[in-house]
């Protein structure tokens, strides 16, 4: 694992975050072409938030709104009316 | 912030309850997942959803209103849900642990029409394992990966969100993305 080095990680960060310049790209993906350690450390990250985009957002049942409207306080323009 | 966005708070901060119904529906799914991804369990991130959107309501006076109130909005998600964790950490012991996705049925699930039922069964086996995982990060890490990820929130949000510097954010999602790479590794889950 002495490969993987902190240089390499850091860009690759970079490219996940959408920070790296055009010259960073390359020169991660040019190293990416001759070390296959760090071409797996690199696709296993993408892989993994890969999966994460991919959850289902589940939807809330339609009575939720309500539910919540009904936890409020009272309305405070019928308060002062009391 | 949107225009009708800033006439609606207006509205909610006479007490118009009609208005507030307005941004619920407008924010709760984004809310609710926030929750859900947090906590892990979809009844609980109901509740949890329900308190953020009450809470909001009580303190609609404090909402500074030249941020954008998803911002506020989803703080208040993500503390609920950070405080909800610790309180179950103090009561459950380790060994009783709740599963990631307890809760979570089949039918919150919302397969794709048409999906092939052994095509649902590997979804559902995918999500309990990323779920899982999820569920072992570090409460910091895991708020901003959830936040990245489940919302693609941009990382200045997200540093307004949970009130750190931006590059304290970007720190906390390479060890939280690092950590899911490796644990998803030896789980040999994952491979999709």
């Amino acid at each position: 694992m002495n490969c993987v080095s902190k240089k390499y990680v850091s860009l690759m960060n970079k490219v996940l975050d959408q920070e790296a310049t055009e010259q960073e790209k390359q020169v991660l993906f040019e190293h990416l072409a001759t070390c296959a350690e760090c071409r797996v450390h690199f696709n296993e990250l993408k892989e993994s938030t890969e999966l994460l985009r991919r959850l289902t957002h589940p939807q809330l049942p339609a009575a939720f709104t309500e539910s919540v409207l009904n936890q409020l306080p009272p309305d405070k323009r019928n308060a002062i009316h009391k | 912030m949107d225009q009708s966005e800033k006439r609606l708070i207006k509205k909610i901060r006479k007490g118009d309850q009609q208005a507030f119904a307005e941004l619920v529906e407008r924010y709760k799914n984004s809310v609710f997942a926030i929750c859900l991804r947090m906590v892990g369990n979809a009844q609980e991130a109901e509740d949890l959803s329900q308190e953020a959107f009450i809470r909001a309501y009580n303190r609609i006076d404090q909402y500074d209103h030249d941020r954008k109130f998803s911002t506020w909005l989803f703080r208040i998600a993500t503390n609920l849900s950070i405080d909800f964790l610790r309180r179950r950490k103090n009561n459950v012991s380790l060994d009783a642990v709740v599963p990631g996705t307890e809760g979570l049925s089949l039918n919150t699930m919302l397969p794709d029409e048409g999906e092939q039922p052994e095509d649902q069964m590997v979804r559902k086996e995918t999500e309990e394992m990323v779920q899982e995982q999820i569920k072992r990060l570090p409460d910091k890490y895991r708020s901003a990966i959830v936040l990245k990820y489940i919302e693609d929130l941009s990382l200045k949000e997200i540093s307004e969100i949970m009130e750190i510097p931006v590059g304290t954010v970007k720190t906390r999602i390479h060890r939280g993305r690092e950590m899911l790479r490796k644990n998803m590794i030896t789980e040999g889950g994952g491979r999709a």
